[in-house]
């Protein structure tokens, strides 16, 4: 397990690209409060453009250069327009994780998982993994970690305590899906974190397919 | 999804030119490509667009960067139409976020990978990519300015150059399928047929090296 440092081959998977969205969604909303994980993630991007220097090129048709040209001036397509987020939604919800919000933090549908957990599950465009907001009353134990592989939290706003550890706001904890313990809301402001389970259903081999039916949600 | 801006490019200081890689060792990785454009003209280039609406810096900044795009997008499996499309959609997005670009703080090359590198994933896997833009940055709050950013950009272009070219082939082949081949590092550990901790540990030595050729520079 990995508190509040990106493994180097989580950073690799973001910076090339390859990394599924709601990971992807997790480490951007992590680096949004974190400047160490965002300077490694630029040094990321120089490799990828230092690369991109390097590769064979490939010719391109006669016509592309004009069919461009003759598409510079359209207008850009219009974006969807977002709710109109509150101020403390604003503050507390970085940006890269705010399309994904469908209201105000205080006017999300809120699920009760237990007793002083609530949880807001939204979808990436990505099916099959499972993205929530999590919202842990001052004292309470988070949810156990899934064994179902790779899961990432990012503290949004509060703290929690992990085998001694304070985990704040920006925080990240990237867990493999092996560790056995529970982490506590801190006890006085309790904890609103963002967690996205890695690859729920991508097993591989003759197991991965007798199993994948029961792992869908 | 919105958009998502493609520009991460805030506080990215070290290089403002292209890094070479030639002569290199890697697989896949040419030395034969003809000679890259000095990252300063590239930066001319783009100020032209940024300011004036150059179509005449877009045509040359078109040649000198979409046979490199091109040939990136199809290396991750898309066939040479698709790749022309996502061509199209990426040099757009040059010509329009133009102005978003600061030469303080990154090299045309980086500038544009993260902009060729977004589009792919949202033409070719359809999926959104939640990025950095410079908005995020109003979310810090003790954001210092570190003494390694103050490091010329073409030293640490050269040190990473440096450090690519000398690794070993294993460790290039990773990098250059999570990069190249749109690969996570369990895809390659299935693709190499290998155990995922050797992968990782792969990953980790190759960072390690070109982390450490940075550092043993700022010291």
């Amino acid at each position: 397990m990995n508190l509040n440092r990106l493994s180097d081959e989580v950073l690799v998977d973001y910076a090339s690209g390859a990394a599924p969205e709601p990971v992807a969604l997790a480490i951007a909303t992590h680096m949004s409060l974190n400047a160490e994980a965002r300077r490694d993630y630029e040094q990321m991007n120089h490799l990828g453009g230092a690369l991109l220097m390097s590769i064979d090129e490939e010719a391109v048709s006669d016509h592309l250069l004009d069919d461009l040209l003759a598409r510079l001036d359209e207008p850009e397509a219009a974006q969807s327009p977002s709710p109109a987020f509150d101020a403390q939604t604003k503050a507390i919800v970085p940006q890269p994780l705010l399309p994904y919000l469908r209201a105000s933090l205080d006017d999300l549908p809120w699920q009760k998982v237990y007793n002083g957990v609530e949880e807001y599950r939204f979808e990436t465009t990505l099916p099959g993994y499972k993205s929530a907001l999590l919202r842990i009353a001052p004292g309470k134990p988070m949810p156990l970690h899934s064994h179902r592989g790779p899961e990432y939290t990012v503290v949004l706003d509060g703290a929690y305590y992990d085998q001694g550890v304070r985990l704040g706001r920006g925080d990240l904890c990237e867990a493999d899906g092996h560790d056995q313990h529970r982490p506590i809301a801190d006890d006085k402001d309790g904890c609103l974190c963002l967690i996205v389970l890695d690859a729920p259903i991508r097993l591989s081999g003759l197991l991965g397919i007798v199993l994948n039916p029961f792992l869908k949600n | 999804m919105p958009g998502y801006a493609e520009s991460n490019a805030d506080r990215f200081r070290q290089t403002r030119k292209p890094v070479h890689l030639a002569p290199i060792m890697m697989r896949g990785l040419s030395s034969q490509s003809r000679p890259r454009p000095d990252d300063v003209h590239l930066v001319a280039l783009i100020t032209a667009i940024a300011a004036e609406r150059s179509r005449a810096a877009f045509a040359e900044l078109f040649r000198a960067f979409a046979p490199r795009l091109k040939a990136y997008v199809m290396r991750a499996g898309a066939d040479g139409r698709m790749a022309e499309d996502v061509v199209q959609e990426a040099m757009i997005a040059v010509w329009r976020k133009a102005d978003s670009f600061n030469p303080e703080k990154a090299s045309v090359s980086t500038w544009i990978f993260t902009i060729v590198r977004n589009k792919r994933i949202d033409y070719l896997r359809r999926e959104a990519r939640p990025d950095l833009k410079p908005s995020d940055f109003l979310h810090l709050e003790n954001d210092q300015t570190h003494a390694d950013d103050e490091i010329d950009g073409q030293q640490t272009g050269d040190s990473i150059q440096e450090a690519l070219a000398g690794l070993p082939l294993e460790q290039a082949q990773v990098l250059e399928l999570a990069y190249f081949e749109d690969k996570s590092h369990r895809e390659i550990a299935e693709q190499l047929n290998l155990p995922l901790g050797t992968v990782k540990s792969r990953i980790r030595l190759a960072l390690a090296r070109m982390k450490g050729s940075i550092s043993d520079m700022a010291s």
